[in-house]
């Protein structure tokens, strides 16, 4: 019963699964219970019963903040597989873990948001047998459900690590990089395809928000939200669990992507003046109110903080710039989501019915709680003086 | 022969006009092509319910709706689908005999006839504004609705309290769900009410031997599920801001949108451009004047004046979601919140006590054992 293990030397033998309670946790488990009390109550009586979406208002909270924002935030996992796989950013490796179980269990997040969001939830099948090959959708039907799979197998290289299963630990490791390579694409593909479904929404969407650039966009921000999130996810588990968050690491991280929003903001602007709209930026109304503050706030001024090692190098500035960045993206697909759609929508404006919250509040008290079970009993987080998780192959196991 | 088919076809209503009209109230009901079979069979098959048709403070203007239809299938098959029993304008029996036959009708189809009503009741005054042999709307009303099986308010009078109901409404009026709480009541408002309508809600009771899905006013949803601005020919014209000014203005000519001339279209709900008027000739959008929103309750205050605009924003009817089972809802969510959080609460106890037992573990942070 006693506490042998060190943390070099891992026995043979599992160890217990483990998970600490803690009050906080005891809410957590609260609210999940409510989320999931109300996603039978949504499942059995339907949307018009559980949500205050309308034919006018047709997507709501589980759209903004379950699929569009958490896809985005869960951008973290391919971005940094692709810079520390193939972009040779190997010093970055000791974050790579963390940024595939928060994109994994946003992923999780984000297949159970569109499952509710399916009118009749029950036909969710239906795109594995008929190929609508013409839609948008099933394009992104395919991504996330595919890479919701590769995902699973990434985290089952982790898996094989704690729970050796011989067959599992070689399979696992032949198919790592072919798994790692598509778990790169196929996000790149999602991702803008969900930036594709609001180019149909030509005419309805403020020209602020609406472009043929909008998958590009959607692909970008993705792309830089994600160093934003592990470095908010390593600063604050890092604080919980009494370490030192990685910084050097984290910073050289988002300093390639403060170039990168440089890039996207000078896409923006140039796209506007090409459509001709940098006026409507000035209008004084509430969208272009909206515009500014999310560039401003989002782009400009986390981006500048990026670029300036002063700032990136410590603990503060890197959280506060992460956290402006993340908040940023969510803005922006709250903005074309909502904000952009207003105008046109002839109905009173939406907000979600308790049982929305409840169900949102639920999925996310979820992930965390998963997220604390795996942190816990796997091999997740960059340990204090221990060397960056070594490449797959060598036995870590046996170390 | 006591049933629709047997009804028609002693009148010489040939095989293709049945199929039609069965057609029709398949369409009507927004149902799929395919069920058109299942419903000429119910119709030919179905015994044919017996109707107690109720006037009180009206304008037999519903009456008139579906009698004035020359349509060989819509207003003279609500007459043949139905063993009408009793209806004032048209029976021919008067004074003590048309009494008689009310209540013969009510012995005879105890706990089994419909009951339509059409107008208001007015309920001030002990109920002196309007009586019938001897007695007052509120007390047939509530004798009549006893032994039925169901009621259909039709118009605007009966479902909501309609035109006698506007201010001041002197006269008390009143709908028949605000006065029937023990019976299903079915709301067919519209001033007056379409008779296709009526005839898909009897034909919609005898396919399916229930009355159709409604919204939470009591209207069948098949046809009043939808805005009359979502479903507007001239919506194309409102999207683009192109609105009639003045009447008879170069706009107006061309059919553009009448919502500047007061149309209330955006918070009327029917299926007005699906069915049309006069045997699906037009409807008053499609003829250009605008929408006066006679289904929805608090016409007629509500509507007037009809040519003032509803104003920069559009304010639709105030769409109240139907939360079958809300309690549930609450209960399921309370209880699994609970259920949750006191199994953590349990173990979260048991930690606490084996961790004071032994104090080296439980230090809180899992990461750090064996340091």
């Amino acid at each position: 019963m006693s506490v042998t293990t060190t943390a070099l030397a891992r026995p043979a033998a599992p160890r217990p699964w483990t998970f600490h309670m803690t009050s906080f946790r005891v809410v957590l488990l609260g609210i999940a219970g409510l989320g999931i009390g109300s996603v039978l109550y949504r499942f059995l009586f339907g949307l018009s019963a559980s949500t205050n979406l309308t034919d006018q208002w047709p997507w709501g909270l589980w759209i903004w903040w379950d699929v569009a924002a958490g896809a985005a935030l869960a951008g973290g996992g391919y971005s940094t597989a692709l810079m520390v796989n193939f972009l040779g950013g190997d010093k970055w490796r000791t974050v790579e873990r963390g940024a595939f179980l928060t994109s994994m269990l946003g992923y999780v997040m984000v297949s159970g948001g569109l499952l509710l969001d399916l009118g009749r939830w029950f036909n969710f099948w239906r795109p594995i047998r008929f190929w609508g090959y013409h839609s948008v959708m099933f394009l992104l039907f395919w991504c996330v459900a595919g890479y919701t799979v590769v995902q699973l197998v990434e985290f089952g290289h982790i898996w094989v690590e704690r729970v050796p299963t011989p067959r599992m630990t070689r399979l696992m490791h032949r198919i790592y990089v072919p798994v790692l390579i598509v778990g790169v694409v196929l996000p790149i593909l999602h991702q803008s395809a969900l930036g594709s479904l609001f180019i149909v929404a030509k005419g309805r969407l403020d020209p602020l928000w609406w472009s043929m650039l909008l998958p590009l966009f959607f692909l970008m921000s993705s792309f830089f939200v994600g160093p934003a999130m592990v470095a908010i996810e390593n600063i604050v588990s890092a604080r919980a669990h009494g370490r030192r968050a990685p910084v050097p690491v984290l910073g050289d991280m988002v300093r390639v992507t403060g170039k990168l929003m440089g890039v996207y903001l000078v896409l923006k602007i140039a796209d506007l003046v090409w459509r001709g709209e940098l006026g409507r930026m000035f209008e004084g109304t509430t969208a272009s109110n909206f515009f500014l503050i999310e560039m401003l706030i989002g782009i400009v001024v986390p981006g500048a903080m990026f670029l300036l090692p002063r700032i990136r190098q410590t603990v503060g500035g890197l959280f506060a710039a992460s956290f402006l960045v993340v908040a940023g993206v969510v803005f922006n697909r709250a903005n074309v989501v909502f904000t952009g759609m207003a105008r046109s929508v002839n109905a009173p404006s939406y907000f979600p019915y308790w049982m929305e919250l409840a169900v949102t509040g639920g999925l996310i008290a979820g992930a965390v709680l998963t997220y604390l079970f795996i942190t816990e009993n796997f091999p997740i987080l960059p340990e204090r003086g221990a060397a960056p998780s070594p490449a797959p192959g060598s036995a870590r196991a046996a170390g | 022969m006591n049933t629709f088919a047997g009804s028609i076809r002693s009148r010489g209503v040939t095989r293709r006009d049945f199929m039609k009209f069965a057609s029709v109230m398949t369409a009507a009901l927004a149902l799929p092509v395919r069920y058109t079979g299942r419903i000429a069979r119910a119709l030919a098959s179905a015994a044919r319910p017996t109707v107690i048709w109720l006037e009180f403070q009206d304008c037999a203007g519903d009456s008139e709706s579906f009698l004035r239809s020359s349509h060989p299938t819509a207003g003279q098959a609500v007459l043949d689908l139905i063993d009408l029993a009793y209806h004032e304008t048209i029976m021919a029996p008067a004074g003590a005999a048309a009494e008689k036959n009310l209540r013969d009708a009510m012995e005879r189809a105890r706990g089994k006839y419909i009951v339509i009503v059409e107008g208001s009741i007015p309920t001030a005054a002990g109920g002196a504004y309007c009586t019938i042999g001897g007695r007052s709307a509120v007390q047939i009303l509530e004798e009549v609705a006893s032994g039925a099986a169901a009621l259909i308010a039709v118009g605007t009078c009966a479902s909501f309290g309609g035109l006698p109901a506007a201010a001041p409404n002197p006269t008390g009026a009143m709908g028949v769900r605000d006065l029937v709480k023990n019976k299903p009541v079915l709301n067919l408002p519209g001033c007056s009410v379409n008779g296709v309508n009526l005839a898909a809600t009897i034909t919609h009771y005898l396919t399916f031997s229930e009355l159709p899905a409604t919204d939470q006013l009591g209207r069948p949803l098949f046809a009043y599920g939808q805005r009359i601005h979502d479903t507007c020919p001239r919506r194309s014209h409102f999207d683009a801001g192109r609105f009639v000014k003045e009447w008879g203005d170069a706009g107006h000519r061309q059919g553009w949108c009448l919502y500047q001339m007061g149309c209330k279209g955006p918070k009327a709900m029917h299926n007005c451009a699906a069915v049309g008027w006069n045997d699906g000739t037009s409807w008053p959008i499609e003829a250009g004047h605008p929408c006066i929103a006679c289904t929805e309750p608090g016409f007629w205050d509500g509507s007037t004046p009809f040519y003032r605009w509803m104003g920069e924003s559009l304010l639709p009817t105030p769409h109240r979601p139907a939360r079958p089972q809300g309690s549930l809802g609450i209960g399921l969510g309370a209880g699994a919140a609970a259920a949750a959080a006191a199994a953590g609460t349990a173990v979260l106890i048991r930690q606490r006590k084996a961790g004071a037992a032994r104090p080296d573990s439980g230090a809180g942070d899992p990461g750090s054992e064996g340091e």
